[in-house]
């Protein structure tokens, strides 16, 4: 008997220890194996904290084939066109924006890409981002703000509006 | 004992708690899908006409053998069980058109004959099984040349409209680097990459599929128990590639390696058409063998008739080791691209500062300065500041609450970075890590010689997976132990053999600690040791059961000129339980501290370290273990390792060779 409670003792204590120091692996949703389990990444950036929330309804539905398929956000796995650009700034929030503010970046080239931008004007418009950061994001900024101040810039901008299609 | 080691084993593995992630649709609709293509499997067409063209493909289907083809029995994926019957890996009934599809691919494939020739209106949400089935029509279409006056082709739009959206050139197998601060992410993971010539310059856009469990809510303990056991559903899904690219990358910080496969546009076009009907399926999940590896190579293995490597792996699908099954066939990968993490980015713009921006940037992460550099001459601001603005990124990708000062200053220094116009090229040439093919295979046998304070002994190890510190690194994570039922058995001089040692599960993450990635380190064993004590001045020994789990911090010189030359300088703390007739109580349990030093470089390591084991607690002896090992690896395969052993009442030394395959 004494031994059994030991053994419970000490695995309980365990169990403590270790929760205790891996808080990163509590708040994530792994898959076996390291096989994700199509969980979503939810980022630290309290703007898409809020989203996070409702990610799973706006994307919860990546499977294909099934059943009908779509959600207000996909059809059978497949983002719907005119959610394809929000969608992506709500998923890069963080990264996006520190690409804006460099004017430079693998996100902020796709993004660019979205909007229908062509390739010789990336530059350019990461120039445009970056010039004007500070009115592109701001503390209450959500991601369908952002998108609409960037196509404003964009089409304010002689070049741009001329080499970007999707805006 | 086995049960405590059982519990710790699971409880280690997945001490993950897991989102819900509610089966897509309703309930409902499943169970309509399931009912309407149960009926569509035996529907009889009304016109005799068509009764009669049915009937005539059946009977060349069964001239042809077509049931028995290789292609019929990889759409299905039918596989002979170990009792050697054939039976199909996919688990869900709504799958099958026949009632015993699962086992019989004859009856099936004359289901899937009878279901071409619905005509009843489909449900809404459902589809023909013409066009839910896509490569199996398609297939049959070929082989019976289908005449299409007789069995009309059904328009397939939301079909169509999926595959022109992905509309894939080629594919990629994309490996995600191992993570050891999770436990669930030590093993690796592999998904596809659909790449779209759209998307050329800008890759994720592309798609990406993945095969994953689909658990809905639980506790770790029966999500370890089911996982290893089948208990889960996985099944196939897509994403925009550059959700995976945040998980693994950015929230990780795994670093990605992308192979390019060739593929014909045949076999595209069969990719899409199976792929879409693996949407359908869903199969118990086994984390060992019928994990995500095991399914993309499958998968591909349909899209692409002569590749055959889902037979060539062992009991064990490690995710490492499929890459080098695509990387041996001949042709099959034509290039290799390096995404590195969000960690490796941030070391990369440190290994590129002079000292000067080094100080700077180690001053500014510690948010709470809120300090922002002055301009000066040969100091490159952007430089600094997006190493920072990175570093912030990375600290805070996983944690819920940013301290509202932190985040204030990051928001300061976003605009601050918006208005520097100095530019530099990122360097990130050399990967920072190394890419799975260059692993060791996970198995592992070896022999021992050695000499003792209780005589001379051979010893036999045995290991089925993963890795160990003495291991080459490469390809795996460095400083690190993932090993499962790592047991030895010993033959001392004139004794019986004994079972040395079996650890059910052995776990170290010894990952030096920095102020960016702040990574601690542990030790976690659970299984059979052998305790050495004494009785009446004769020394014993004799098997316990063994709990040990210790916690940390590991140092080195991770940033240098030539990061870690120093070796890695590990001080652990923790708790040893160990259950034994021969302690006072049956057991003796108490605090331990440990003091590790390894060093790799090349073929050689060297690791040595102490543990002081304090027992007083329990009314037992203290005791010490000090080791200390070099490792000569003539290969990836082939090692000679040299150690000494002692701790109070014994002392050992040895040799071993170690063969891994």
């Amino acid at each position: 008997m004494g031994k059994r409670f030991t053994s419970v003792l000490f695995l309980s204590a365990a169990f403590v220890a270790v929760t205790m120091t891996s808080t990163s692996v509590e708040a994530k949703k792994y898959g076996m194996a390291g096989c994700g389990l199509g969980s979503l990444a939810i980022t630290s950036n309290d703007i898409t904290q809020i989203f996070a929330a409702t990610l799973n309804g706006i994307y919860g539905n990546q499977t294909f084939g099934i059943t009908s398929g779509t959600s207000n956000c996909t059809a059978d796995g497949v983002v719907k066109q005119d959610k394809v650009q929000e969608l992506f700034i709500t998923m890069n929030y963080d990264s996006l924006g520190q690409e804006m503010a460099s004017g430079k970046g693998e996100k902020l080239e796709s993004l660019g890409n979205l909007l229908g931008c062509s390739s010789d004007s990336l530059s350019r418009f990461g120039q445009v981002t970056k010039e004007n950061y500070a009115k592109l994001i701001t503390e209450d900024s959500t991601p369908a703000s952002v998108l609409s101040a960037v196509k404003s810039e964009v089409k304010s901008d002689k070049i741009l509006a001329k080499s970007c299609s999707q805006i | 004992m086995f049960p405590l080691y059982l519990l710790t084993l699971l409880f280690i593995l997945f001490t993950t708690s897991l989102g819900a992630i509610e089966p897509p649709g309703s309930i409902n609709i499943l169970e309509l899908d399931f009912l309407t293509a149960r009926n569509q499997g035996k529907e009889i067409p009304k016109s005799l006409k068509s009764q009669q063209y049915l009937q005539e493909l059946i009977n060349e289907a069964k001239e042809k053998h077509l049931s028995e083809e290789t292609h019929w029995y990889r759409l299905l994926r039918f596989n002979k069980t170990r009792w050697g019957y054939w039976e199909s890996e996919v688990d869900n009934k709504r799958y099958f058109l026949a009632e015993d599809g699962k086992h019989n691919p004859e009856k099936e494939l004359i289901a899937t004959l009878h279901s071409f020739f619905t005509e009843e209106p489909i449900p809404e949400g459902l589809q023909h099984p013409q066009c839910g089935y896509p490569e199996r029509y398609h297939w049959l279409k070929e082989k019976l040349r289908f005449d299409p006056t007789r069995l009309v082709q059904v328009p397939c739009e939301r079909f169509e409209v999926w595959k022109e959206a992905l509309n894939p050139e080629s594919l990629s197998v994309v490996f995600s680097s191992y993570y050891m601060q999770a436990p669930a992410s030590m093993f690796g993971h592999t998904l596809i990459k659909l790449n779209n010539k759209v998307n050329e310059n800008a890759e994720l856009l592309d798609y990406g599929v993945n095969y994953a469990a689909t658990p809905g809510e639980m506790d770790p303990f029966s999500y370890a128990y089911r996982g290893l056991t089948g208990g889960y559903p996985g099944s196939f899904a897509i994403f925009p590639y550059y959700l995976k690219v945040n998980e693994y990358n950015d929230m990780e910080s795994r670093d990605l390696w992308e192979y390019k496969l060739k593929l014909k546009p045949e076999e595209r076009e069969r990719f899409l058409r199976h792929l879409w009907e693996m949407g359908r399926a869903d199969f118990d999940y086994f984390f060992i063998n019928e994990n995500c590896s095991y399914h993309l190579m499958e998968i591909l293995e349909v899209a692409m008739p002569e590749l055959d490597i889902s037979k060539k792996t062992g009991w064990i699908v490690a995710p490492g080791d499929t890459i080098k099954l695509y990387l041996a066939e001949d042709g099959l990968v034509i290039s290799k691209k390096y995404r590195p993490s969000l960690y490796s980015k941030i070391k990369y713009k440190i290994f590129d500062m002079s000292e000067e921006e080094r100080t700077t940037y180690f001053e500014m992460i510690r948010f709470e300065n809120a300090f922002l550099p002055e301009p000066k001459d040969n100091f490159r601001m952007s430089l600094v500041t997006d190493a920072v603005l990175d570093t912030f990124r990375y600290r805070y990708s996983e944690k819920k609450t940013i301290p509202k000062q932190h985040k204030d200053y990051y928001d300061k220094l976003l605009i601050f970075r918006s208005k520097q116009n100095d530019e530099y090229t990122a360097n990130e040439q050399i990967p920072l890590s190394t890419p799975p093919e260059s692993s060791h295979p996970v198995s592992r046998a070896a022999t021992s010689f050695g000499a003792s304070s209780l005589g001379n002994f051979a010893e036999f190890q045995y290991r089925i997976a993963y890795h160990d510190l003495m291991n080459v690194s490469k390809g795996h994570a460095p400083n690190s132990e993932l090993a499962f039922f790592d047991t030895t058995v010993r033959t001392y001089e004139n004794k019986k053999p004994e079972l040395t040692a079996m650890s059910a599960v052995k776990v170290a993450s010894l990952n030096p600690y920095n102020s960016i990635s702040k990574d601690f380190s542990y030790i976690f064993d659970t299984g059979i040791q052998t305790a050495v004590y004494r009785n009446n001045d004769e020394t014993l020994r004799k098997q316990v059961g063994n709990f040990d789990l210790r916690l940390g911090y590991s140092f080195s010189n991770e940033f240098g000129k030539t990061p870690m030359s120093m070796g890695v300088l590990s001080v652990l703390a923790g708790v040893k339980v160990q259950n034994g007739r021969m302690f006072e109580n049956g057991v003796r349990y108490g605090g331990n501290l440990s003091l590790l030093y390894q060093k790799e470089w090349g073929a050689w390591k060297i690791y040595t370290g102490a543990t002081a084991q304090n027992y007083q607690l329990s009314h037992n002896l203290n005791s010490y273990y000090a080791t200390f090992k070099i490792r000569y690896a003539f290969s990836n395969t082939h090692e000679l390792r040299v150690e000494v052993n002692g701790e109070r009442f014994y002392e050992e030394a040895l040799i071993s060779y170690h063969y891994l395959f």
